[in-house]
């Protein structure tokens, strides 16, 4: 299987560390960049909006955001198919995913295929680790393909934060990403081997009920840092990583956990594909949205390796070596 | 070769009779709702009460008065079908969710139920509203056997009278609320032998039929009841030439809208009474659950060589359909 092609969609809005202080949810700039190693958030929400009312009520926030996550998501689509050198007509199969959907039905799949003007068959595969490696592993078990299935994450987490108070403004941004796959024709990114697995657990640490604000019930640093390595420690029972050759996405969740797995893994930090620092963690799009912002800088003869875990606790990693 | 091995299902106990509908005040008659859409009550987890001083104008409101979720509900199936299939939750290597009216994201419908059931393996959302019966046992059967664990367990549930607007005469006389789980396995046989499977969209249309994420259900009915009877029709079709289908042996489940709609469609294929299984009249629209709820109160009513059809279709749009055999 490869990729093909990847692309990548943020909002206008910024969220930067001195608009959190302004709000009052964060001591000092650059304590926040100290501790979590982001400097700015992407947002669908005006900051005119976010200072006025904190997004006391996320379903307002919802209605005043500038755009939809299928506004990103086709945004995302179109960059993955111009990029792998295909027409929307060429797709056979549309895989959607979105944490922080408009609408509950249809599926985001469905909605983005029709702005791209394609009847195939498309639904949602929906877990927060998002397209990679989700869609990827579930097209990895498939017997068979189309000779092209876009994958797409769209999520929209700024929506349901409440910007009062606590961590979560502190760490969540907007993003879609979207991948074209292809297990017939040859691209960028060929997959070696991937895994997803779920971890049995009765406490997930952070809840969206769509009715609510976003909550973080315990801190997921710890649990989405050992999911992490543990999803590395699958992946090299897989296949043959040589760390002096590859390139490193891991969870896009900030700062401490990204240096946990860099003094883990003993690698300098510039191997690391991250995108938190300047988008935020955008939950299911953060690591599609980080492989494709560094699509271009991937070198042929080198590896990728994406691993990682989201809120909902299902966690995975995908071995690439990029090609011509 | 995929078979089922077991079903499970749940309703709430809450009912919503037609007569109360009329009681509503917004235009509709029993006469007119026994007529064109053939349903005499609804499965419901919202009190009666609610519904008559609100109409759920707020859905929000919903939440406070409901007696149970799509959570409670897929629990509830789920165990169900894991029980009826022999075997213990932590047999499950894979679970997959499809849920219209999830009140959480994340962690998904599919993941919580995993969560709470102690599923031992993979759990996510494989989602396309009403044909997820179709949806996830082609999703599944198009897996290679080598990946598949022994045993999956699908399992779609809904809580559609949540996100009706009563004051919509069309949208309340459909709903109704429910959750179907069934097992499958290539590994250990069931009683049912997955012979065909099919599914497809048509997402240029996906604007017919949408769940406000906030808000409420909303549908163009018209386009959506003559989508609904012309795709049926056509899996019906394609199925019965390709398989021979014999209708007075073989059996009929379809998408359980609209009991009015389904009759339309056995007329056209000539599929008589008794071999067309339905449970809409009772239930109302139980979305993806409602074909599945339908197999699975039959169960015991399967014969030996029969061949059941399953063929569903929803938003999106899309459509899809099963094909079995009685083991």
């Amino acid at each position: 299987m490869h990729i093909l092609g990847a692309g990548v969609a943020y909002p206008d809005g910024r969220i930067d560390n001195d608009l959190l202080v302004e709000l009052g949810v964060a001591e000092s700039s650059d304590r926040v960049l100290d501790l979590y190693g982001i400097s700015e958030r992407r947002t669908t929400l005006s900051t005119d909006y976010i200072l006025e009312t904190k997004n006391s009520n996320p379903i307002e926030g919802k209605s005043s955001a500038t755009c939809t996550p299928t506004d990103l998501g086709y945004k995302a689509a179109i960059s993955a198919i111009l990029s792998a050198g295909i027409t929307p007509d060429d797709i056979g199969l549309v895989l959607g995913e979105c944490a922080t959907p408009d609408e509950t039905c249809p599926g985001e799949s469905q909605r983005v295929a029709k702005h791209l003007g394609i009847k195939v068959p498309s639904f949602d595969v929906i877990s927060s680790l998002g397209c990679i490696p989700m869609h990827l592993d579930a097209l990895a078990k498939r017997a068979v393909i189309p000779r092209y299935v876009l994958c797409l994450s769209t999520n929209t987490p700024t929506q349901f934060i409440d910007y009062s108070g606590g961590e979560a403004p502190l760490i969540f941004g907007d993003a879609a990403g979207a991948v074209v796959v292809s297990t017939e024709a040859k691209g960028k990114l060929e997959v070696i081997c991937s895994t997803v697995k779920s971890a049995n657990s009765t406490e997930f640490p952070v809840e969206i009920d769509l009715l609510k604000h976003l909550v973080i019930r315990n801190s997921p640093e710890k649990i989405l840092e050992e999911l992490s390595s543990k999803s590395y420690s699958e992946l090299s029972k897989m296949g043959d990583i040589d760390l002096s050759n590859s390139k490193l996405i891991c969870t896009q969740y900030g700062a401490p956990i990204f240096r946990s797995i860099q003094e883990k893994l003993k690698v300098a930090p510039e191997v690391f594909l991250n995108n938190f620092a300047s988008v935020g963690y955008s939950l299911g799009s953060s690591f599609v949205s980080a492989l494709a912002d560094s699509w271009e800088t991937l070198q042929s003869g080198e590896d990728l390796l994406l691993f990682g875990a989201g809120l909902d606790l299902n966690y995975g990693a995908v071995l690439f070596r990029v090609r011509d | 070769m995929l078979h089922l091995l077991g079903m499970g299902y749940a309703h709430p106990t809450g009912r919503i009779p037609t007569e109360f509908l009329e009681k509503l005040d917004v235009g509709t008659t029993v006469d007119w709702i026994h007529r064109y859409i053939g349903i005499q009550e609804r499965a419901t987890s919202l009190p009666l009460e609610y519904i008559k001083k609100t109409q759920n104008q707020n859905p929000l409101g919903a939440r406070k008065v409901r007696s149970l979720s799509s959570f409670d509900l897929g629990v509830d199936a789920a165990r169900t079908a894991i029980k009826n299939a022999g075997i213990k939750p932590e047999q499950v290597g894979l679970l997959i969710c499809n849920s219209c009216t999830p009140d959480q994201t994340i962690p998904g419908e599919g993941r919580r139920v995993a969560s709470e059931i102690g599923i031992g393996g993979l759990s996510y959302d494989v989602f396309s509203a009403c044909p997820s019966f179709a949806l996830h046992v082609d999703y599944v059967n198009k897996m290679s056997e080598k990946s598949l664990p022994e045993y999956v367990l699908c399992l779609s549930t809904a809580t559609f009278t949540q996100k009706v607007d009563y004051s919509d005469r069309s949208a309340g006389a459909i709903w109704g609320d429910g959750a179907a789980a069934w097992i499958l396995s290539t590994k250990s046989l069931g009683k049912l032998r997955v012979v065909e499977t099919f599914f497809d969209t048509d997402p240029s249309r996906s604007g017919a039929v949408v769940i406000d994420s906030h808000g409420h259900f909303r549908q163009d009915g018209r386009a959506v009841r003559d989508f609904s009877v012309r795709q049926t029709v056509r899996m019906l079709r394609r199925l019965e030439k390709e398989y021979k289908l014999d209708w007075d042996r073989d059996v009929f489940i379809g998408h359980q809208a609209n009991r009015t709609m389904l009759q339309q469609i056995c007329d056209n294929r000539k599929i008589p009474d008794s071999n067309h299984w339905h449970n809409v009249s009772s239930y109302g629209n139980q979305a993806g659950a409602s074909a599945p709820i339908v197999l699975a109160m039959n169960w015991d009513r399967l014969v030996t060589g029969q061949r059941v059809v399953i063929a569903v279709v929803g938003a999106g749009l899309s459509w899809g359909s099963v094909l079995m055999e009685v083991a």
